[in-house]
């Protein structure tokens, strides 16, 4: 009988912590300015020598590296919870509307805060406000015994109810706003700022302190609530504080980002095909393989084409939807339910 | 004046008159500012009788006119309303609808691209024909040629100053190689190595702003973010190095208009600076 | 037989699926060593007992026991030691393995965090074995008919080790043969000392393998005895509004049989 085991989960893990590793090789190496790899060691190792190396390499590919590998593991990570949450493999991190609130207060700073003396810099809190704001209104909408059907539908609504605003809002915005909105809907990580990088981090390991111990729980509850529940599961509580830490995760990132898809969505679904559903494996892989999947992204994304970058939401799709679709091919019917 | 001649066909290339009559248009409305501001300078502002948004928000001359809608969506009643003889504008995505609607009405449309300096004065050139203002456009024209030949020869003497105008710092947009900012970066002394780029205004990344090194950093941002304070956080780029970054309003050297000779001055003023002038 | 103590308790229970009741005051108890079958027409309320008994639902009114101590004295964990719900079915959205559902049924015995032990996994495969599905442990949930899902739930409830068990219909998608043995299984598992609240529609079934047999009709007991006593025209004719004809088979065994109404 194939059980997971501690031995089996540390293997694997250790795995894909060789990829993230190799994927920060790759994005460090890389880039639109042709640097010799001895040119970037010796920029990581001396970082004190002047000289545009060490700016390229320490100040714009270094930390757009960790960003990459954060907002990819907390895409990955909450697309994964959602899934269990909702008993639906189809859910990704932007359903329940979160990120249309993040989206919706990033994208009225973007268009309006110039007119009203607000600097670039307040997009990304802008946008956390509101993907909190709308964390909130989900619970408070959905009751203290919201099903997944009716948190799906209230998301729904919020989505909705967020992209009339970003339509109103972009139309009001100028040529170069528009520019900005554009790249925010589609996910770009061009924007980094040290301090955003670490808002991120910490609610992406708040997040993982949560779900990891639940992670059994979360097996049990793909049963449904009610067979959870009579296993001994607290599932009100669970659901709970897997829900808030999932949107806190995704707010995060969608905050730095913009609304980078795929991600959240297909890591977790591709994840399950190799490695199998039991989430105590699940949780933690996502959160490699996802970061590692946009790190490699993203480095695509600015070194491609010369000098000109690339949204990193654009690549996300072309390069995952074709190899998603292979796999499933191969294994048709461990996915879908019949 | 090769460059002129050819512009002037280009226009007329452009600019299908179907059956016009030679007679000035009395009642013209301008879909765009940089095309009003031209025909008030022309002194033909008694003959609009109706502008976008815009230029209504923005021009004194004309806030009393009617305003017929916004940059990307005019109102196609609220211009037939004016009863036009000559609508103008700039060709764009969003607005080549409005042109063939216009003219399927039998309304005169003027397409005016204004991208790259010829381009420029040729619009300045055809919207003097077309309102009877053909000695103001081609004193114009003049003038600001004269000033292009001046500031070209006084900057001829000295090295090219490498220089990047930075229109936008997230996501990165620079002026690259085509459009009228360019040639007056090119002919106030400057060497632009978004050149590279065949676009006017190219998206890039900070990488290669880095590896391209600049000497001076012209930022055109509306960020409220000091440019000295933004751009230090790379401190290997020597116009950080040499305290050569600086800011320059948007409005005065990104939208053109009739008087560009007057960011061209201040383009050459922030590359060359004149000695003992302080930094602007 | 019913002589055992008793280990559940239903007292005055009431119970209500939002503004509707659907339990009335229900009395009933379960006696270590028995099989209970509950009958009665859809909506009785048989589901929502269950629900009250493994506490996914609050009664209105009345009070559950379970081994002499009050429900909600128990935590979750601890009841599920106890109590087992085998539900009538279950859709799994995501391809875990057969075995991988019987071992969550391991989950109340195990520690906050960690992994299952061996003797975890070897109850896991006592249970796959009982209930004659060990051939299917490595396959997928997703690829099982509704018979065979059935027996892996069954499995999972056996592999919780409870007291007390409620089936909800096990037999409902099952052939024949695994009806049968099904039946043998549940009556082997409450000679060892568990005892068993089945919720069927299978009546002959019932007399044959339980001991006692209650009916319920809108929230309410209508009738609680043996077979013998419980299964007569009358009583049939009360809760289901349908005549029937007792018989009884050379070998003592009572069938229902639906007489069709007058006129076909």
């Amino acid at each position: 009988m194939k059980v997971l085991t501690a031995r089996r989960a540390a293997g694997v893990l250790a795995l894909l912590a060789l990829a993230v590793a190799g994927s920060v090789i790759v994005g460090l190496a890389a880039g639109p300015s042709s640097l010799s790899p001895r040119e970037v060691v010796s920029a990581l190792l001396a970082p004190e020598t002047p000289g545009a190396a060490a700016d390229i390499v320490l100040r714009v590919r270094l930390p757009r590296v960790l960003l990459s590998l954060l907002v990819g593991a907390s895409l990955a990570v909450s697309g994964v919870l959602f899934q269990a949450l909702l008993r639906n493999p189809l859910a990704d991190p932007f359903v329940l509307g979160v990120s249309g609130g993040a989206a919706l207060g990033g994208i009225a700073v973007l268009s309006l805060g110039s007119a009203v003396g607000l600097s670039h810099a307040a997009v990304a809190p802008a946008a956390f406000a509101g993907a909190l704001a709308t964390t909130l209104l989900l619970g408070l909408v959905s009751g203290s015994r919201a099903s997944p059907t009716s948190l799906l539908l209230t998301g729904v609504v919020f989505n909705a109810f967020a992209s009339a605003g970003i339509v109103f809002l972009a139309s009001l915005a100028g040529l170069s706003e528009g520019a900005g909105v554009f790249l925010w809907l589609i996910g770009s990580l061009s924007n980094v700022r040290a301090d955003v990088t670490g808002w991120v981090a910490l609610f992406l390991f708040a997040g993982l302190a949560c779900a990891l111990p639940l992670a059994r729980s979360l097996n049990l509850m793909t049963l449904g609530e009610e067979p959870a529940q009579q296993l001994g599961v607290d599932v009100l509580r669970v659901q709970r504080v897997l829900l808030v830490a999932a949107s806190l995760m995704v707010g995060a990132a969608v905050s730095v980002a913009g609304l980078v898809g795929f991600v959240g969505l297909i890591i977790p679904h591709l994840l399950r095909l190799l490695i199998g559903p039991d989430h105590r494996l699940l949780v933690p892989s996502a959160a490699l393989a996802g970061g590692a999947f946009l790190l490699l992204c993203d480095t695509a994304a600015r070194s491609l084409l010369g000098g000109r970058e690339l949204p990193v939401g654009a690549l996300t799709s072309l390069a995952g939807g074709p190899v998603f679709l292979w796999l499933l091919r191969r294994h048709q019917q461990r996915i879908f339910a019949p | 004046m090769l460059l002129r001649s050819l512009a002037a066909s280009l226009f007329f290339a452009l600019a299908a008159l179907p059956a016009a009559s030679e007679l000035p248009a009395r009642r013209v409305v301008s879909l765009n500012p940089s095309l009003t501001a031209t025909l008030v300078a022309l002194g033909a502002s008694a003959q609009l009788v109706g502008v976008d948004d815009y230029s209504a928000r923005q021009q004194s001359a004309v806030r009393e006119l009617p305003a017929v809608g916004g940059l990307f969506n005019p109102s196609l009643e609220a211009i037939l309303g004016l009863a036009p003889d000559l609508v103008v504008l700039v060709p764009s995505a969003q607005q080549r609808d409005l042109r063939a609607r216009l003219e399927a009405l039998g309304v005169e449309v003027l397409e005016l691209p204004n991208i790259t300096l010829a381009e420029l004065l040729a619009s300045i050139e055809a919207l003097g024909s077309r309102v009877g203002r053909e000695a103001a456009a081609r004193a114009r024209v003049r003038e600001i040629e004269s000033a292009w030949r001046a500031v070209a020869a006084a900057s001829a003497a000295r090295p090219r100053v490498r220089t990047v105008l930075v229109l936008q710092r997230d996501p990165l947009y620079v002026v690259g190689r085509g459009s009228f900012i360019d040639s007056m970066l090119i002919t106030a002394g400057a060497e632009n190595p978004a050149n590279v780029f065949a676009e006017p205004y190219p998206r890039t990344s900070l990488e290669w702003l880095i590896a391209a090194a600049p000497e001076l950093i012209l930022d055109a941002s509306e960020d409220s973010e000091e440019p000295r304070d933004y751009w230090a956080r790379w401190p290997s780029l020597p116009a950080v190095v040499k305290g050569q970054v600086h800011r320059i309003a948007a409005s005065e050297v990104t939208l053109p208009g009739p008087f560009p000779e007057r960011a061209l001055a201040l383009l050459a003023e922030a590359i060359h600076p004149a000695p003992g002038r302080s930094d602007p | 037989m019913s002589g055992g103590p008793v280990v559940l308790d239903f007292q005055g229970v009431s119970a209500a699926a939002g503004s509707r009741e659907i339990l009335r005051g229900l009395t009933l108890s379960l006696h270590a060593g028995e099989v209970l079958t509950l009958a009665g027409p859809n909506g009785a309320g048989k589901t929502t007992l269950f629900r009250v008994a493994s506490r996914v639902l609050r009664p209105t009114a009345g009070s559950v026991s379970l081994l002499g101590r009050p429900l909600e004295a128990f935590s979750r964990r601890e009841l599920a030691r106890v109590l087992a719900v085998v539900p009538q079915d279950a859709t799994i959205a995501f391809p875990f393995r057969v075995g991988e559902v019987v071992l969550m049924g391991r989950s109340p015995h195990l520690g906050p965090l960690g992994f299952e032990t061996p003797a975890d996994l070897e109850r896991a495969r006592e249970a796959m074995a009982r209930v004659g599905i060990e051939s299917l442990a490595d396959r997928s949930v997703l690829e099982l008919s509704g018979g065979e899902r059935q027996l892996v739930l069954l499995a999972r409830a056996l592999a919780q080790d409870p007291r007390v068990l409620l089936l909800d219909e096990p037999t409902a998608h099952l052939d024949l043969r695994h009806r049968v043995s099904v039946a043998a299984l549940v009556r082997e598992l409450v000679r060892e000392g568990r005892s068993a609240l089945v919720v069927s529609h299978d009546l002959g079934l019932a007399a044959r393998s339980g001991d006692r047999i209650a009916l319920l009709r809108r929230g309410e007991l209508h009738a609680l005895g043996t077979p013998r006593e419980v299964l007569t025209p009358a009583h049939l004719r009360a809760t289901f509004e349908v005549e029937t004809e007792i018989l009884t088979t050379a070998d003592g065994a009572l069938h229902v049989v639906p007489k069709p109404p007058s006129g076909c």
